[in-house]
């Protein structure tokens, strides 16, 4: 960062409004997600009201790109995100996989991955294959996301709905034909 | 067009949000009294009659536990849920003690660690300690509750119980030593799956799970008991031995091996997929996949198409991409727009059907089709949208108090689908009616008849489940796909309509039950977007130029369909039936290799991700159009996807609503009916087909796999040996 020429730097801040119009390239694939601010307005008045109250003071401002001074590649900030709580694994009852919001890059189209023919050794070019950004709100990720440039999609979680189970509904007693034989 | 499409998102947001809660209030089963309790001091309140572990799951307290399972009957046998309940002298089995109110459990004193370690020194004494070839490792219950709450010495110096593996069939490999009866599949098959071969034989140290007589499991939802086994006893016989789950990428994304559109999570390393399982989504698959979704992609790596290829003769020859959209788009546009024809097969995705489209009119031409059996287009229409969209939505289902199936077997067209229509039934809040050919649905149904004249029936009050079906607060009829494609599809859908007008809580503002059931994946985004012939279409006996975007020869890319001196153009990522009709093969993505939009049965647009890299020279769908739109001269004024989007709102908003699921209102509905009506030119009668034939073998990827393949193999041996039972209907009445 600190070998940044002065002839770089004014070249990035002159590609600033640029990146900032390319910002909203994706925004509109969101998920019913009134939070997500668009940069053309401004973000706490597009984020629904009792939210605002708990964003963090940074996240109201329009956030500043970060590849203003990170001397990140300008193709890094074309690269698409996907913001999403990491499901849970389907085989363990632990449930704590998916209390965290996560970054990941979208795979490029090519040269994302290949293996080496004799020894079946995975490569990639891609230098954030292998990135994860996790993140306690949602909010923090998009705005991360935002200050870095990057498209992003916000992928809503699932839950599961609790309804209630009882051990007695296995002895309920039903009139007429039992559906299901307990082969237990 | 970035404004546009924001301002006209927050108008569609707004719709979607206020008809979500009126979804909500419908399927939301009866509310109970809530009440407080406390779990290791912190207040929660729940349902009366909930479990304490939903009670502490609610509270975000972990209580360990191996035979609980939310979506399974309470068994209560493992015993590691123990919990103190205060003033109480024993510990109680949280998953099988109701809460009460003002309860305090305490889930995390000394009491209860002993009785854990108690419990998990009891399970490992007859535990092989063969963690390092045991397929479950690295997500094991069983590994991280003993490390988190077993002890840490055995005292077990016996000879440890060996049980032999039995052979269930192609998809789940079994380890039977390795079991700890906690009875998870055993309750899947006989609640969910509704086969019922798997049950229990001896008593203690003597129990073993089994099938009583050797044979195959027979459920389409099998594969689920590898997920649900909380030990390594059963585990997915085509992924065995191939890797451990750390090192393994999981891409989260969407199924597309049935209509559903089931939430999935692909597991790749390096280039390659090695499995598929599914994701958490209460509104669709909740938390189930279908054998044909979790191990069909063994498919993506057969048969593929991976350069373009150009017809020579009889052979193919492999040519550069330049070359071949070069010689495509010169025979495009020396063919006459009115003959140029495009068709949409099973798995083509939004975007590439947009791109395709927009290219197709853009020559000049209105020749679009679906890949479906008939005149490639639905009987009823594509005008209203309800028409071809399952109106009750899958959740909806299980709310639905008389049910009626037209020429449709769920089992098989949507085995997820079918497992949630199973619920009514087992709470008898249901009764189910078929017309159609007979089917083993597993649940009880009377079979009103098996041609279209038992609609007629039905409407006109000539058969008993007519009556059931008018007094019903919630009726549901369920059209197959397949009776829309047939060659009288539209009288058949004119006497459904006439059926729809007899019963009068089918189509209302709070429920539509009238619902269309497809059976492919891209199906629904294609009549959204206009995939249909119109006024000004023409015949395809005079095509000039055929466009198959993944046509398989379902039905209007049949062989004879396509005139022998067409130009034929196959854009498809298998070397499937489609492939042999073409003159130039263009080689596109699979599902796991392109973030593309999918919408479902029920018209919720979903996007998948890319897991891995196509093959080869092998390119998004989209962007193949895209070039060749560039190389014909007519290019089309989008760069990036993020353009094409914007177009896609501007076809139908509602494919980029993405997880969305919009109502078609009672008012429009009923001015569907009206064209389904009008649709008619005489009676309603002849066979019903079905839209699937053999369940393990539907597209272009299920029948390039091998599991598929013996899967196929050993449901058909099942079926010839008598192990499947002939396809009577349990309770027939002939209509009077």
């Amino acid at each position: 960062m600190l070998s940044i020429t002065s002839t770089q730097r004014l070249a990035l801040l002159a590609r600033t409004p640029a990146a900032a119009a390319r910002l909203p390239a994706l925004r509109h694939l969101t998920t019913a997600n009134p939070s997500s601010p668009d940069s053309a307005t401004s973000p706490s008045a597009s984020a629904p009201t009792s939210v605002a109250v708990d964003v963090h003071p940074a996240h109201q401002q329009e956030p500043l790109p970060a590849e203003v001074l990170s001397g990140a590649p300008p193709s890094l900030s074309k690269r698409t995100v996907r913001i999403f709580r990491p499901s849970n694994n389907p085989m363990q009852s632990g449930k704590n996989a998916n209390l965290k919001w996560r970054i990941d890059f979208d795979a490029l189209e090519k040269g994302d991955r290949w293996s080496n023919p004799l020894m079946g050794w995975q490569s990639t070019a891609d230098p954030m294959a292998p990135v994860r950004l996790d993140f306690a709100s949602k909010e923090d990720a998009v705005h991360f996301a935002e200050k870095q440039g990057w498209n992003h999609f916000v992928q809503e979680p699932h839950f599961r709905v609790i309804k209630p189970k009882s051990y007695k509904n296995n002895f309920v007693y039903r009139a007429g034909k039992i559906p299901m034989v307990h082969t237990k | 067009m970035m404004l546009k499409a924001a301002a006209h998102r927050a108008a569609m947001l707004g719709r979607g949000a206020a008809h979500v809660s009126a979804r909500g209030l419908r399927s939301s089963a009866q509310a109970r009294k809530e009440i407080e309790m406390f779990i290791d001091g912190k207040a929660v309140q729940i349902e009366e009659g909930s479990a304490i572990i939903q009670a502490a799951e609610k509270a975000g307290v972990t209580i360990p536990r191996f035979c609980y399972h939310e979506r399974l009957g309470v068994a209560g046998n493992c015993r590691m849920c123990l919990v103190e309940i205060e003033k109480s002298p024993k510990m109680a089995a949280s998953c099988a003690m109701p809460v009460g109110p003002g309860m305090r459990v305490l889930t995390d004193t000394p009491k209860i660690k002993q009785a854990r370690e108690g419990v998990m020194e009891f399970l490992l004494a007859n535990h092989p300690l063969d963690c390092p070839v045991c397929d479950q490792g690295g997500e094991c219950d069983l590994q991280d509750q003993s490390m988190r709450y077993g002890g840490d010495r055995g005292r077990f110096g016996e000879s440890k119980r060996a049980v032999e593996d039995k052979d269930i069939g192609p998809l789940v490999r079994t380890t039977m030593t390795r079991c700890i009866h906690c009875t998870r599949c055993v309750r899947f098959i006989n609640e969910v799956a509704g086969t019922g071969e798997l049950g229990t034989t001896g008593r203690g140290n003597d129990m073993q799970i089994g099938t009583y007589v050797a044979r195959p499991l027979t459920s389409e939802l099998s594969g689920n008991i590898v997920d649900l086994c909380p030990v390594g006893a059963l585990t997915s016989k085509p992924y065995a031995f191939s890797a451990r789950p750390w090192e393994l990428k999981n891409t989260e994304s969407i199924d597309v091996m049935d209509a559903l559109g089931s939430n999935i999570r692909v597991d790749s390393r390096g280039e390659e997929v090695l499995r598929v399982v599914p994701r958490t989504n209460d509104a669709i698959n909740e938390e189930w996949i279908s054998d044909k979704a979790r191990f069909a992609n063994d498919g993506l790596k057969r048969q593929r198409l991976t350069t373009p290829l150009v017809r020579v003769g009889d052979a193919f020859e492999a040519a550069t991409w330049a070359d071949a959209l070069a010689l495509v788009a010169e025979r495009l546009r020396g063919a006459r727009p009115e003959h140029v024809h495009a068709v949409a097969g099973a798995l083509a995705d939004a975007e590439a059907l947009v791109a395709l489209k927009d290219l197709i009119n853009a020559v000049g031409s209105e020749n679009l089709a679906v890949d479906a059996a008939g005149c490639g287009a639905p009987a009823a229409g594509v005008d209203v949208r309800a028409n071809y969209t399952f109106n009750a939505t899958v959740a909806g289902v299980e709310a639905a108090d008389a049910v009626l199936l037209i020429g449709t077997n769920p089992r098989h067209e949507a085995p997820v689908l079918n497992a949630r229509l199973r619920k009514p039934f087992l709470a008898g809040t249901a009764q189910y009616a078929l017309v159609g050919e007979a089917a083993d649905l597993t649940y009880d149904y009377a079979h009103v008849g098996t041609t279209a004249a038992a609609i007629d029936a039905l409407a006109e009050g000539r058969h008993a489940f007519a009556a059931t079906l008018r007094a019903a607060k919630r009726p549901l009829v369920i059209v197959g796909s397949a009776v829309g494609e047939l060659s009288n599809g539209a009288d058949v859908m004119a006497a459904v309509a006439r059926l729809a007008a007899s019963v009068p809580a089918l189509v209302g503002d709070a429920w539509n039950g009238l619902s269309v059931l497809q059976h492919a994946a891209g199906r629904t985004a294609a009549l959204d977007i206009g995939f249909v012939p119109n006024a000004r279409s023409t015949g395809a006996e005079a095509a000039e130029f055929v466009y198959l975007l993944g046509a398989d020869g379902d039905g209007a890319a049949q062989p004879g369909a396509i005139p022998a001196g067409a130009f034929v153009v196959y854009q498809g990522h298998h070397g499937d039936a489609g492939a042999h009709l073409a003159d130039v093969i263009l080689p596109g993505s699979a599902y796991t290799e392109k973030t593309a939009t999918y919408v479902n049965t029920e018209g919720r647009a979903q996007l998948t991700r890319r897991a891995v890299n196509a093959p080869g020279a092998a390119r998004d769908d989209w962007k193949i159009v895209r070039a060749l739109s560039e190389a014909a001269g007519l290019t089309l004024p989008y760069d990036d996807v993020g353009a094409l989007r914007a177009r896609m709102a501007d076809v139908c908003p509602t494919l980029v609503h993405v997880d969305e699921c919009e109502a078609t209102s009672a008012a429009v509905a009923a001015l569907g009916l009206t064209q389904m009506l009008a649709g008619g030119r005489g009676k309603a009668e002849g066979p019903l087909a079905r839209a699937v034939g053999d369940y393990y073998m539907t597209d272009a990827i299920s029948r390039a796999s091998r599991t598929m393949a013996r899967a196929s193999a050993s449901a058909a041996k099942a079926r010839s040996s008598g192990l499947i039972p002939e396809l009577e209907a349990p309770a027939q009445q002939a209509a009077a």
